[in-house]
């Protein structure tokens, strides 16, 4: 009995067999994607890791390598650049994908389908917006780091910090494209000349606004002031640098510990958003005379105009001018009062475009550096 | 009548039942998607309501008639009524047994072993099922206590990965949009139950106090769901609609310093899971074999039933759309509410009125 | 043979065919009190100091000038003038064999029709060292030795209880090997200790070398992998494990003595636990669990993602690995299989040749070996750095070391060829067969699965002795125990 049972265990083995596999070598692994669109094809280009410049002491040989392949869908652009590479593409360790400005104009659900659906696809990877080609952004390799996107990570992360762009990534664009606005908005990327040696060409790479999508695709852009009202509105802003110009003097503040609060309702008939903001600032500049808590006050004072003249930018640029939900205002209307929910879900554009916000802004100066 | 000698505590019952019950939950066809927002809660806990209302006739005759099953209670009143229910049972396992296997050979086809070839998933599964089924309740109670805190450390991980992911504003009012659609996602929760039938059986290898797995089973259940739906809806937002399987996704972007990503301990769970529910399904069948046919058939009942399951699930596997129909079958519930609650309902009234004219007897006796 | 005769010729005549005059066998002939009588004894393994004091000194006392009448003469030698410790009376040949085989004198008198054996051992043994295994930083240094009596008296020493009880049993129809089954009376569970003693006598060895020959009697049939027998060769554990409840065998022979029933969690203990601190113990503790897990998994893992799921490894990590095994000619699979053997091969040079070039073996095949393929690019620089972690991982659980050793291989397999579900499917086979393992009917993995709260004191932790001495956890209380199960 035991011989037979060993028996049919062996024999069952060998007849199902190894699952098929692709050894590490012989993966192109996709660290960046940029989307184009022209003349009715897709253009996907795709940075991925060369092993050769790692190891190798040459510092002119580049860290990534460059695929790129064209197809009437995203599905085919990367099947062809597969076949000119060679390698088997791996999409699992992907940190970006760069939608170009033309195929802005395409379902965004669609242009991300790829990473979507795709098992192996790291839900954190960051989705973003160019000015111009996203094979323009890529063409831009930078030299420091492991690998050139490292560089562009950098930046997302810089720019959330200083609160002047949203980091958002394929599950956050997904879900607020299950909303019923269909609206997210995503930063925008420009390639820039420096004098810096920072890439091999002297390019780099900045975040300069954003864009707005609706329904699915790109409606407007914004500016980085929008962009940054945009994340102190969605209460992810934690912390932002505002510089003002006080008693002449160019002088800077950082505000941190911001909190949003949104509270909905109706004001004879049209649907109004009271913004209510706290935070606490610090300075940045010490080369400042006068009474500590009066200058305090009055900096302060100014540092919540400028935060709130960003949140207006925001309200105007990426709401009311399109009827675009990227704040999610509907989950806040729906948790704040059911009722006024059902009221106002039917037409909830038209509601939203002639919807009012209202601000009470305040930062309190509580930290005047080390050097009073 | 104790059928084994293997013994196990109620705890171990209990853990096994919760593994098979949240394995259903992880596992599931892109068609089941489930309700957004807070109405999952309400679904989940009017569901579990539901269930605990379930599990009466057979908490019933755990509790009155220890190391007896509904099974024994019908085969000692009349062996055709035995052979009815066994067969009735049988069917009923077998099914839920082949659509487990079904979802899993899905399940793991489309994540990490993308593109695996169907027959070897479902003959390792089978394998290791029916060496744990071999191995007896013992071995298993075990080995599911163990996979039930490899599940907890999982979950307590993913918890931690993703607390700075969670976004509370998608907690909606929890109020039921849709009564229509309340009522059939309640039916379908319910119907992913297959421990009732579990239980049924396999409560007479519990030691002592059978039924409190009952009480552990649902209470831990609730919660553990309750946390998982509270996960999916604060992690992917309305985004959760679209995605074949919440945890998974979910798991993948738990990122700790250690992994990456969690999805491939995801699966790794799963793949436990699974084989503790299998295998717990070949012993149920084996129990019932006993009853009906004796030691001897019972003996070869795991073997039989797991090679069915296997070949049948293999074969399903490949023609998913008879087995979509039989889900939808067993999405209404019937078959669970015939051989987990009706057929229990009938023996715990064979056993009561047994009772009685036993009291009677000694009654008459000692007159 | 049958029985000795009156005859003491006829004795002689027939001790000698039965050993068919072997060399050792020594037969001194003499007379004392006008009558004949034989020493019969065994070179080497009797003391010739002690024989010159307590046989040769008293039977010339008595001198040959006058006959002593035979019935006095016996009176006399058996009673009067020996004074050994240990005195039996030997009725049969294969009795007389054994006896003089365990470093007996038997003396033999004309007219008498069994022998006299006096206890004389005297055979060289090596003395009380430091055990070889199971080293430890604080505490005993002492270790079993090859002689089973002094083992006992090393046990004892250690519990000074009548309720420790010592059972000395002879098994082997060849080798007639002295087995001692010990106990404390008070803490066995009568049941499990009938249950041991019914598997010791359904042992059919004719020749028990060491205690390995009779461990498989002692588990179950089929426990090819884990052991349900403890092994140690320390008298502090030995005599910690009988305080439990357990039943010790010590074997003549062999410095390994066994108890019964082992627990898979005792694997992670050691005797500096106990002598420590509780909080160090306890991290100590975990670490080991923590180094089983990945001596076991770690290689295996490392195929199975690096062939399945890249995109599991953390990005810098997976970019570093991809880098380091760009040039290596061989399937990773291979690759890690090919240099696990070879690490098994080196590990068992090293252990068989002696310790000088043992050490030599270590070098070369570390150092030499290691740099020689990575910088030639015939393995990954990843692969060898796991191969090196898993491999001195399992050193921190010694008893486990073999078990690991096969693991390991099936999990690299496994993982090769279906990845990570393969490694799960695998895992469970595992975890599945250590849980259907019951020892004497105490589950292996007690008191993890089924669980034992009050036993948790000392498993994955160490509360320490003030903790430990409030109350006892014998081994037949905890959750699962059915030691009344024939097993």
């Amino acid at each position: 009995m035991k011989r037979l049972i060993c028996l049919t265990v062996l024999v069952s083995l060998l007849l199902t067999g190894c699952v098929p596999h692709t050894e590490l070598n012989e993966r192109a692994i996709i660290e960046a994607v940029g989307i184009d669109f022209d003349n009715g094809q897709y253009t996907v280009t795709m940075q991925y890791y060369n092993t050769l410049g790692s190891e190798s002491d040459d510092i002119s040989e580049t860290n990534v390598l460059t695929a790129k392949g064209t197809g009437s869908s995203v599905y085919n652009a990367i099947a062809d650049a597969g076949f000119s590479d060679g390698k088997t593409l791996m999409f699992g360790v992907n940190q970006l994908i760069i939608i170009g400005e033309n195929a802005a104009s395409k379902d965004i659900k669609e242009l991300l389908g790829f990473a979507t659906t795709y098992y192996q696809s790291h839900s954190d990877v960051k989705i973003a917006a160019s000015e111009g080609t996203a094979e323009n952004i890529l063409s831009v390799k930078f030299k420091e780091g492991l690998i050139s996107t490292q560089k562009l990570k950098f930046l997302f992360s810089n720019a959330e910090e200083t609160g002047f762009s949203a980091n958002r990534n394929i599950i956050e664009v997904m879900s607020a494209m299950s909303g019923s606005t269909e609206s997210v908005c995503l930063p925008l990327l420009k390639a820039v000349y420096t004098n810096s040696d920072v890439s091999e060409d002297g390019r780099t790479v900045e975040i300069c606004g954003g864009v707005v999508y609706k329904n699915k695709v790109m409606a407007d852009k914004i500016s980085l002031e929008a962009m940054s009202g945009v994340e102190l509105l969605s209460n992810k802003g934690k912390e932002s640098v505002i510089s003002l110009v006080y008693d002449g003097k160019e002088i800077s503040v950082n505000a941190y510990g911001i909190r949003t609060e949104i509270t909905p309702y109706i004001d004879d008939g049209q649907l109004v958003f009271s913004v209510k903001t706290r935070a606490n600032g610090e300075f940045l500049s010490a080369d400042l005379n006068g009474n500590n808590a009066a200058l305090a006050e009055e900096i302060g004072r100014l540092s919540s105009e400028r935060l709130e003249s960003r949140m207006k930018r925001a309200a105007e640029e990426a709401v009311l001018n399109h009827g675009t939900d990227v704040l999610m205002l509907e989950a806040a209307v729906r948790n704040k009062s059911y009722g006024l929910w059902l009221e106002v879900k039917d037409g909830w554009e038209e509601t939203l475009k002639n919807s009012r916000f209202e601000f009470d802004t305040r930062v309190e100066i509580d930290r005047y550096g080390i050097e009073q | 009548m104790t059928t084994k000698t293997g013994k196990i505590s109620y705890m171990q019952l209990g853990a096994m039942l919760i593994l098979c019950r949240i394995f259903a939950s992880a596992m599931s066809f892109p068609a089941e998607a489930p309700l957004f927002g807070m109405q999952r809660f309400t679904v989940i806990i009017c569901a579990k309501i539901l269930l605990a209302a379930m599990f009466i006739p057979v908490f019933f005759i755990a509790k009155n008639y220890g190391g007896e099953s509904f099974l024994s209670i019908a085969a000692e009143k009349s062996k055709a009524m035995g052979w009815i229910f066994g067969i009735i049972y049988g069917l009923t396992l077998l099914s839920m047994a082949v659509i487990s296997v079904v979802k899993f050979e899905y399940y793991t086809s489309s994540t990490i072993m993308n593109k695996a070839s169907a027959l070897l998933l479902i003959t390792l599964l089978i394998l290791v099922s029916l060496y744990g089924a071999y191995k007896g309740i013992e071995a298993m109670g075990r080995a599911g206590s163990i996979v039930l805190v490899v599940f907890a450390g999982f979950l307590i991980l993913m918890v931690i990965a993703l607390s700075g992911k969670m976004n509370l504003v998608y907690l909606y009012g929890a109020v039921i949009d849709n009564s229509e659609t309340f009522i059939s996602e309640v039916i379908t929760e319910l119907s992913r139950n297959s421990e009732v039938l579990l239980f049924a059986v396999l409560a007479e290898y519990v030691s002592e106090k059978a039924h409190r797995a009952v009480y552990v089973y649902i209470a831990a259940i609730g919660a553990v769901i309750l946390v998982l739906a509270f996960l999916s809806i604060t992690v992917l937002g309305p985004y959760m609609d679209s995605v074949s399987f919440p945890v998974y996704t979910l798991a993948s972007m738990s990122d700790i310093v250690l992994f990456h990503r969690l999805d491939g301990i995801d699966v790794g769970v799963w793949v436990l899971a699974a084989i503790v529910k299998v295998a717990l399904f070949a012993i149920a069948f084996e129990t019932a074999a006993y009853h009906l046919c004796g030691e001897k058939a019972a003996r070869l009942a795991p073997l039989v039933f797991l090679a069915a399951t296997g070949i049948l699930g293999w074969y399903f596997s490949e023609n998913k759309e008879i087995i979509m129909y039989a889900k939808g079958f067993f999405n209404t519930g019937i078959p669970l509410v015939i051989s987990g609650f009706l057929l229990p309902l009938v023996s715990l009234c064979i056993a009561k009125r047994r009772r009685k004219s036993e009291k009677a007897d000694l009654f008459d006796s000692i007159g | 043979m049958g029985k000795l005769a009156a005859d003491l010729e006829k004795n002689t005549i027939n001790i000698k065919n039965l050993m068919d005059s072997s060399s050792d066998l020594t037969m001194k002939f003499g007379k004392v009190g006008g009558r004949k009588i034989c020493i019969v004894f065994c070179e080497g393994l009797a003391s010739t100091n002690t024989m010159a004091d307590l046989i040769y000194r008293p039977l010339n006392s008595i001198g040959n000038e006058k006959e002593i009448p035979f019935k006095r003469l016996v009176e006399m030698v058996q009673d009067e003038l020996l004074l050994a410790g240990e005195q039996v009376t030997v009725k049969d040949y294969d009795q007389l064999a054994q006896r003089i085989m365990s470093g007996f004198v038997i003396i033999l008198i004309d007219g008498l029709d069994y022998g006299i054996g006096v206890g004389v051992q005297g055979y060289q043994a090596r003395g009380i060292e430091e055990p070889s295994t199971h080293i430890n930083l604080r505490g005993s240094r002492e270790g079993f030795v090859e002689v089973i009596r002094t083992n006992i008296s090393m046990v004892r020493r250690r519990m000074k209880t009548p309720d420790l009880v010592f059972n000395i049993q002879t098994i082997g129809d060849r080798s007639h090997t002295d087995i001692c089954v010990c106990y404390l009376r008070d803490k066995v569970d009568k049941k499990l200790l009938a249950e041991v003693q019914k598997r010791i006598d359904g042992i059919e060895l004719n020749t028990i070398l060491e205690s390995g020959y009779i461990q498989p009697f002692l588990e179950q049939k089929g426990d090819i992998l884990f052991s349900e027998v403890g092994v140690t060769e320390r008298p502090d554990t030995f005599a910690a494990k009988l305080y439990d409840g357990r039943v010790g065998i010590l074997v003549d022979g062999t410095p390994f003595a066994l108890f019964v029933p082992h627990l898979f969690v005792e694997n992670f203990s050691t005797i500096d636990d106990y002598t420590g601190k509780p909080l160090p113990a306890t991290v100590f503790r975990l670490l080991r669990y923590f180094a089983f897990v990945c001596s076991v998994l770690l290689p295996g893992f490392y195929v199975a993602l690096a062939n399945f799921n890249p995109e599991l490894f953390p990005n810098s990590l997976l970019l570093n690995l991809t880098a380091s095994i760009q040039k290596t000619p061989y399937p990773l699979l291979v690759e890690c299989l090919i240099i696990h053997i070879f690490y098994e091969i080196m590990r068992e040079a090293g252990l068989r040749l002696p310790q000088n070039i043992g050490h030599a073996v270590s070098v070369v095949g570390g150092l030499v070996i290691g740099d020689i393929v990575v910088s030639a690019g015939l393995v990954g620089a990843p692969l060898l750095l796991i191969v090196a972690i898993s491999g001195i991982t399992c050193f921190v659980v010694p008893d486990l070391y073999e078990s690991i050793a096969v693991m390991r291989f099936a999990f690299i397999m496994a993982g090769g060829m279906w990845g990570i579900f393969g490694l799960t499917v695998v895992g469970m086979f595992f975890i599945i067969k250590v849980c259907s393992m019951s020892s004497y009917g105490i589950p292996h993995l007690a008191p993890v699965a089924p669980f034992t709260f009050k036993a948790m004191r000392d498993v994955f932790i160490h509360a320490g002795w003030r903790t430990l001495a409030k109350s006892d956890m014998e081994i037949q209380k905890m959750n699962g125990v059915t030691i009344d199960h024939d097993n």
